[in-house]
């Protein structure tokens, strides 16, 4: 039986890892709002084109879709970025 | 009970056919082909998926560069104001960013906490990131920052890892493929090898069966193996040659000495039979010993020429001085003309050196000096002459006033035994050009005959020795 134990001891730390990978946060709803006071921080300056763009972000959003959402304010912002 | 035989001919014949050049040689092939894959891949991996990674490296190095200036300069803060920055302009969603405290606690970043194989300072991993629940793989470098503090830059290596699955299916399909054509590239060549070797192999089997006039056939190719099949027929030629040759000695001997021998013989029964006193047998033996010596005279020269046909004197080779050979024999035939009431001309450079069998080229040019004074009639003149053509090649000649050679002599002057219808009232073997044919040939060159003087009522030969200077 020992080495029944020896075996699952050997693939615990495999199995423990897989669960215990450290997670992206960066495609998170709370990530959405972040990117969107970074937007509004960048004042009444920005091209409609931007805001266009980060509107779209802010819906999909809102409608749950964080990682499309987010990828539409990154946009916006590299936009505005762009412009400054 | 036949079982263990047959087998033990089943071994044979498996070692016999790995031994065989066939197979080495289509062995050689598959190993060089599957070498030239081998490194085909090595190179298409270094160029695109070697290349990727090294990207990737490049970029997380010049970023964690980059945050650490902003430490220096700001601190904590500065850091995860940078961080945050280069995260909202992340438009592929790759970077990964952690930075945590002395107790490992985070501070700024998307990533959660510090994974567990980044736990070296300075230093890179590979690790898996969750995103959406689903493990994705990373390529991330770890720095420490100072007060403990540590920073984790990193990149999401999903396309990476795509891209170098796909290259890894597409090599091993590839390797497959190329094992496949090597195997049957080998087979085919060591096929063709044998194809190619079979005439050779048939004709040489045929010969030593006792056909001597197979030869081998040769294809229009003319590639490495007609070339072989080539040297093989030239050598089979100067066998077949030789044989002949050594038949007609046996029956020149068989003729030309009989007659001598049987002589002598003849000689010394008469003479046992009915000499009146022992003076005249006396007389009768002396004859007979001179008869056996010229018999002896002609066993000799024959040897000189077949041993000179061999080139087992090519060994001896060495340099010596031509003109010195040329004057020499000057010296002897020059007395011999003048007591003839001859005279004998000489003109050649004061240095004339080669390489060769020096006694061999002396005993060719006494033996066409023999002739040229048995030849010329008395108070005529010979003339040896010799020069250097080119920087390889010495002739020798000599030109006498006798009566010269019909053309059709001159083509069988070499053979062994033969003398042509003027001097057979003249004592000689018939062996003399024999010898200096065969001795031009060991100096690779030849003899030829002409007239001394075209278009005169006595046109006299001349006889010009050709030899190549160089062993």
């Amino acid at each position: 039986m020992a080495w029944v134990f020896a075996l699952l001891l050997l693939f615990a730390p495999s199995v423990s890892a897989e669960h215990a990978a450290p997670r992206l946060m960066s495609d998170s709803p709370e990530y959405c709002a972040e990117l969107l006071g970074r937007f509004a921080a960048l004042g009444p300056q920005v091209s409609s084109q931007s805001r266009a763009l980060a509107e779209e972000g802010r819906k999909l959003c809102l409608e749950g879709q964080s990682r499309s959402g987010i990828a539409k304010l990154r946009r916006a912002l590299k936009e505005a970025q762009r412009e400054e | 009970m036949t079982a263990p035989a047959e087998e033990n001919g089943g071994w044979r014949d498996l070692g016999a056919y790995l031994k065989s050049a066939g197979f080495r040689f289509a062995t050689l092939f598959a190993v060089l082909f599957l070498a030239a894959m081998v490194g085909f891949a090595f190179m298409l991996w270094w160029g695109t998926a070697g290349t990727l990674s090294r990207q990737i490296d490049d970029a997380i190095r010049a970023d964690a560069l980059g945050l650490q200036e902003a430490w220096r300069s700001g601190g904590t803060a500065a850091v995860v104001d940078a961080i945050g920055e280069r995260l909202a302009v992340d438009i592929d969603d790759h970077a990964i960013y952690l930075l945590a405290d002395s107790a490992g606690l985070r501070i700024g970043g998307n990533l959660d906490r510090w994974p567990a194989v980044a736990q070296a300072s300075w230093s890179w991993s590979a690790d898996t990131v969750r995103r959406d629940g689903v493990a994705v793989p990373a390529r991330m470098h770890h720095v420490p920052l100072g007060q403990g503090h540590r920073l984790l830059v990193g990149r999401d290596a999903t396309d990476r890892e795509k891209l170098r699955t796909l290259l890894s299916e597409a090599l091993l399909w590839s390797f497959a493929v190329a094992v496949a054509f090597a195997i049957a590239g080998a087979a085919a060549l060591r096929r063709a090898l044998g194809e190619r070797l079979r005439a050779a192999s048939m004709t040489a089997g045929a010969i030593a069966a006792g056909d001597l006039t197979r030869r081998v056939p040769l294809s229009a190719q003319r590639d490495e193996f007609d070339q072989l099949g080539a040297s093989m027929n030239a050598m089979l030629d100067r066998i077949d040659q030789l044989m002949v040759g050594i038949k007609g000695v046996s029956d020149s001997i068989a003729h030309d000495l009989r007659t001598p021998i049987a002589r002598a013989r003849m000689r010394l029964e008469n003479a046992l039979m009915s000499a009146p006193d022992e003076e005249t047998l006396r007389a009768a033996m002396e004859t007979t010993v001179a008869d056996l010596d010229g018999i002896s005279r002609v066993f000799q020269a024959l040897l000189r020429i077949a041993e000179a046909e061999a080139g087992a004197r090519r060994a001896a080779f060495a340099p010596f001085d031509l003109a010195q050979v040329l004057a020499d024999a000057a010296e002897v035939y020059g007395a011999l003309a003048e007591e003839r009431g001859q005279h004998l001309q000489t003109s050649w450079p004061d240095k004339l050196e080669m390489v060769g069998d020096r006694d061999m080229v002396l005993q060719a040019i006494a033996n066409l000096l023999d002739n040229a004074v048995k030849f010329t009639p008395q108070g005529g003149t010979i003339r040896l002459n010799a020069s250097a053509p080119a920087r390889d090649r010495r002739e020798i000649s000599v030109c006498d006033e006798g009566p010269g050679l019909a053309p059709e002599d001159r083509a069988r002057a070499g053979e062994r035994f033969f003398r042509a219808d003027p001097s057979r009232a003249l004592p000689g073997s018939g062996l003399g050009l024999s010898l200096v044919k065969a001795v031009a040939a060991l100096h690779g060159g030849g003899l030829r005959l002409g007239d001394a003087q075209a278009g005169a009522e006595r046109t006299g030969l001349e006889a010009r020795l050709i030899l190549s200077s160089r062993a």
